[in-house]
């Protein structure tokens, strides 16, 4: 998850004349960081509300473009008018979406 | 008290205008840009607009420039996400670019993370996640994801379609203490228990928490294919996850 090249900096010698010098990494203080991930998860479950209440009348697959990117078959999908572009979703999101669903 | 144009980025400015319709938010928001860097605000814009490349790429650089973790936390990813959370209240936006914001936030954390642990601060646990063999369904398990990445948890996606192989095989290789598995469909739910059967076989049982989900599970279905737990959603997924950690912690200091 982590990526690496930031982390031999400890190591790192000295930079030679002309070469930037790397700024010291500050270290995070645990209850500030635990501050952050409160916030986080605070707006994080907000928005699942959101989804939850959503997903009752609007396919989640479906983005703002009304394009679908569900890595399945649905009844629902059309050719995009773009090649390469993502489906088309043609749901009213008046019928349980599910039911279009290729579950095969 | 600061005004719009006291927020230097345009598309930022725009975004607040178009889509921050209460006062109280508009105002946090216009207080939060304003005493932000300008770069802190790139980044907050890139994350709105889902550009994982471009956040990452903008954290990499902060950083090496010295910018303290949580000013990056704080001015550019959790403040791009509060903006993220009012469109999609308001539907201008949907699921799918919720779910690319949060993959940008995560690109930014990539670099936060050696930090925390340098700082001596580590994952409340690592999560294994996938959806079970046979099912493409994957929006509830990005929502898990999501969610425990932002309460603390080091989440391994192993996506769509997953073997009992492959979740044994990631299991071998990064030792978490959690499993969590998803399925949408009522065929492919027995899965789970197939899953769970093939971690007994391998005799890594005992040295994981397991949870299940997804629309067709319920707790009975869980208890009895021999789970340690349900979640009924992304929320609970989380509570349930830090319940299970804990008890899996006892489990290997014991």
């Amino acid at each position: 998850m982590s990526k690496p090249e930031d982390d031999t900096r400890a190591n790192t010698p000295e930079p030679s004349q002309g070469q930037a010098r790397v700024p010291p990494r500050q270290p995070v203080d645990p209850a500030e960081y635990q501050q952050r991930l409160d916030r986080v998860t605070e707006l994080f479950e907000s928005m699942m509300s959101t989804a939850n209440e959503l997903s009752t009348r609007r396919c989640p697959y479906k983005n703002r473009h009304d394009q679908c990117t569900a890595g399945f078959g649905c009844r629902n999908q059309r050719k995009p008018e773009i090649e390469g572009h993502l489906m088309t979703c043609a749901g009213d999101d008046a019928l349980d979406y599910r039911s279009a669903w290729e579950t095969a | 008290m600061p005004e719009l144009t006291s927020v230097a980025n345009e598309f930022l400015r725009t975004e607040i205008e178009q889509f921050v319709e209460r006062p109280d938010e508009r105002e946090r928001l216009i207080a939060l840009y304003a005493g932000a860097s300008e770069r802190m605000q790139s980044m907050s814009a890139a994350l709105v607009e889902g550009e994982h490349l471009l956040v990452d790429a903008l954290a990499r650089e902060a950083l090496a420039d010295g910018v303290p973790a949580l000013e990056i936390m704080d001015d550019g990813l959790i403040a791009g996400m509060a903006l993220v959370g009012i469109k999609f209240r308001e539907n201008f936006i949907f699921v799918p670019e919720v779910l690319a914001c949060a993959r940008a936030m995560k690109a930014g954390m990539s670099y936060i993370e050696p930090i925390l642990s340098e700082s001596g601060i580590e994952p409340i646990a690592t999560v294994v996640m996938g959806t079970v063999k046979g099912d493409l369904h994957d929006i509830g398990k990005n929502l898990c994801t999501m969610m425990l990445r932002g309460a603390g948890f080091e989440v391994i996606d192993l996506g769509v379609d997953t073997s009992p192989d492959d979740f044994i095989d990631a299991v071998e290789e990064h030792r978490p203490a959690l499993l969590g598995m998803s399925a949408l469909l009522t065929t492919t739910m027995p899965n789970m228990g197939v899953t769970i059967e093939a971690f007994i076989d391998a005799e890594l049982r005992d040295e994981i928490g397991i949870m299940v989900g997804g629309a067709p599970v319920t707790q009975d279905f869980a208890e009895d294919m021999g789970a340690d737990g349900y979640g009924k959603d992304a929320v609970a997924c989380v509570e349930l996850a830090k319940r299970l950690a804990e008890a899996e912690k006892h489990r290997v200091e014991a």
